[in-house]
């Protein structure tokens, strides 16, 4: 039985991807930016350093993107 | 430029008559960052100039002052010249200290008498509507008074006690009056009703009378509080401007008699240890000698090893000099490291500019950094210390912005420019519209170019690092290694890719990829001859780097995705409709657009600093500098003649 398929499976994975990896993104970006904000007010000489651990994840969603556009355009 | 200003380590010495004209000396040229002396057999930590206690007295006073009549900073500082301070500032103290004492002490016995009174009121206002002297209920000897507060009318409980009682019963408060042998099993019918009890105040006069009389006193004891206030205040209008300015002079006073605690001291003679810019040195050494015909003299000394690095003053053109906060934000760059702030002087507003591409929002950020506008908003949002420097890096970012936002053709997200302009640059068609499908391929590629060219710098950067910290056999084998691989995964992922997205399969024989896979594969045996292992673990994350520049175009793809919502699915709909549709359809756009360019502004800014502090940085800097922090000071309010 074939449950999508054409382009909504297309659009669908694209979505999934995408979403998913968004999710990924968010959720290690929420452990590392409450851990770097206790940090800071510590310490705020380290934004610097705490911007850069607070902003590592977000590869994460731009592979995400990547694959989606492979995924929708066939690039 | 590139290169963080040469310093050298001086010892300045002399005998100890000169020790004031040298302080000053020193903090007029704002260029000697001093060590902390050492003691050592000959030489102890010095003590303060003779002023210093006289200085500190007067500053300790004047803070008082300031803060007894909360002096504020005027916002628009007038220069008082600092002779006039010196003249007036002992007449002035005692002249405001009186004042000053006089009235706090006025205002401390008004409110005082006030919060007595005050007092008094609250406890005597539940008893309001008695209409005798309260006293009058404190003197009975045979019965017992009950006042409080309870819930309901007790009257039913009590006259099953007894029927000889007497009560008053007001919203406020019930008093009842009952005989001493009831009292017991009343106060218990009183409880289960909640009763709290109020005391009686002591008073000889009918509530509604001394009511009366308090709040004649209070209003009187107000008016009185109002005029010593509005004599304070003036005293504070006539004398912040001065007071701010012998504030600010008598902390330059102090500092600079407290000076010496950093020099090293023997019984005829004073020793300075300090950083100097090694270009200045001839001129600070002439400046020196001058001081008392020849009293003071400099001498260069080789700085010894294990020491602390020299302290780190950025030397950039004026131009790049906003990009210095980004570092300083991240951390300086050390001694022996390249300033990197003139490669982000041309890279920031790049990425940037490719990221927000939009004439418009361009335009309105250019508007708001030149208003002044920014600068309001960051004090509001109590950040007024990064304000300046932001400024001037969003001007050449909004710069950026508008030529990018020509070449993309984006006003607002609307497509109109290309109608009347574009031209064929190395056969590309300009306007590019880079939202559209065909055009996601190239500008993908384009940016894992700008990648592979940023990379790239980054590693001839660090290749100048480590020659310069590890010998040159070192940084042919570390950076060049990193070299040869980028260059080797370059070529084989643009033969590969192609192939592997058509489904046609990698096609190991093909010459350049023969070619990239024997350049990786020298990269990676040169740089695992000096880093070891960790050059095979950070293999993977070369790759990973290189594709996070496709956030350059995604970025700018979300910014436009946005736009055109509002643009196309709300507004343009809204205002066809006509009517009513249009004045929706305007405030829909004005809304839609200052949201995206909110974020127009934090996402670019955030993911170009980023792909410097992450990607960039990470391939050749090290940072931890220490600022040159020379003895200088800062006159806002006073100035000298």
């Amino acid at each position: 039985m074939v449950l999508l398929e054409g382009a909504g499976a297309v659009a669908m994975a694209a979505a999934a991807v995408i979403g998913l990896a968004a999710l990924a993104t968010a959720w290690a970006e929420k452990e590392i930016g409450s851990a770097a904000v206790g940090a800071m007010a510590e310490n705020d000489k380290i934004f610097g350093k705490a911007l850069i651990l607070m902003v590592i994840p977000e590869t994460i969603i731009i592979f995400g993107f990547l694959i989606a556009l492979l995924i929708v355009g066939k690039v | 430029m590139l290169k963080t200003e040469r310093m050298t380590r001086v010892l300045v010495m002399g005998t100890m008559d000169a020790i004031r004209e040298t302080v000053d000396y020193l903090y007029g040229t704002q260029s000697f960052h001093v060590v902390d002396f050492k003691r050592d057999e000959v030489h102890d930590i010095g003590t303060p100039l003779a002023e210093a206690n006289e200085a500190s007295a007067k500053l300790l006073k004047m803070m008082s002052v300031s803060s007894s009549l909360d002096v504020e900073e005027p916002s628009t500082p007038q220069k008082v010249p600092v002779d006039k301070i010196r003249r007036e500032l002992d007449a002035a103290l005692t002249h405001m200290e009186l004042e000053i004492s006089a009235e706090m002490h006025a205002r401390k016995g008004i409110e005082d008498l006030l919060s007595q009174k005050k007092a008094m009121l609250a406890s005597i206002s539940p008893f309001c509507e008695l209409d005798f002297r309260l006293d009058l209920l404190t003197h009975l000897t045979s019965v017992a008074v009950l006042s409080g507060r309870l819930r309901g009318n007790p009257e039913g409980d009590l006259k099953a006690i007894t029927d000889a009682y007497g009560m008053f019963n007001s919203q406020d408060i019930t008093v009842v009056l009952i005989g001493k042998e009831h009292a017991e099993p009343a106060m218990k019918a009183l409880s289960a009703r909640g009763f709290a009890e109020v005391k009686i105040p002591q008073l000889d006069e009918v509530p509604a009378d001394a009511m009366g009389r308090l709040n004649r006193e209070i209003t009187e004891l107000e008016a009185k509080l109002a005029e010593v206030e509005g004599r304070l205040g003036k005293l504070k209008t006539a004398n912040s401007q001065f007071i701010t300015a012998a504030l600010e002079n008598l902390t330059i006073e102090a500092n600079k008699a407290e000076a010496p605690l950093r020099f090293g001291t023997a019984r005829f003679t004073f020793l300075i240890d300090a950083w100097v810019p090694t270009r200045q040195m001839e001129t600070l050494r002439k400046g020196l000698a001058g001081i008392r015909s020849g009293a003071v003299d400099m001498v260069p000394i080789a700085a010894e090893e294990g020491e602390d690095s020299p302290p780190i003053l950025m030397d950039n053109p004026k131009a790049a000099r906003p990009m210095q906060m980004l570092l300083e934000m991240f951390s300086l760059p050390s001694y022996n490291e390249i300033d990197p702030a003139l490669f982000m002087f041309v890279t920031f507003p790049l990425f940037y500019g490719l990221m927000l591409g939009d004439i418009g929002y361009g335009v309105v950020i250019l508007i708001l950094v030149l208003s002044g506008g920014l600068t309001k908003l960051m004090n509001r949002l109590g950040m007024s210390g990064g304000a300046p420097g932001l400024n001037k890096i969003l001007l050449y970012c909004s710069i950026s912005s508008i030529i990018f936002g020509f070449l993309f053709d984006e006003i607002f997200g609307f497509e109109i420019l290309g109608h009347y302009f574009s031209f064929t640059l190395f056969d590309i068609h300009f306007p590019v519209h880079r939202g559209e499908t065909e055009m996601v391929a190239p500008m993908l590629i384009l940016c894992v170019w700008i990648g592979i060219g940023h990379l790239m710098l980054g590693y001839i950067a660090g290749f100048r690092n480590v020659w310069v910290q590890h010998g040159l056999k070192h940084a042919i084998l570390e950076k060049g290694g990193w070299c040869l691989i980028l260059v080797g995964l370059t070529l084989f992922a643009f033969s590969a890719m192609p192939r592997l997205i058509s489904g046609e399969g990698i096609q190991f024989n093909d010459p350049q990829a023969i070619a990239g896979i024997a350049l990786l594969g020298t990269g990676v045996a040169m740089a695992f001859a000096v880093e070891g292992i960790n050059t095979l673990l950070e293999l993977p994350g070369l790759s990973g780097n290189l594709l996070s520049y496709t956030r350059i175009y995604a970025i700018g793809l979300s910014s436009i995705g946005i736009a055109l919502a509002f643009n196309e699915n709300l507004a343009m709909p809204a205002i066809e409709s006509g009517g009513f549709g249009i004045i929706i359809g305007v405030a829909v756009l004005i809304g839609g657009h200052a949201l995206n360019l909110a974020l127009g502004i934090i996402g670019p800014l955030i993911q170009t600093l980023r792909l410097h502090y992450v990607e960039f940085f990470t391939k050749f800097y090290k940072g931890g500098g220490i600022k040159f922090n020379p003895l200088r000071y800062v006159r806002k309010h006073t100035k000298e003649v």
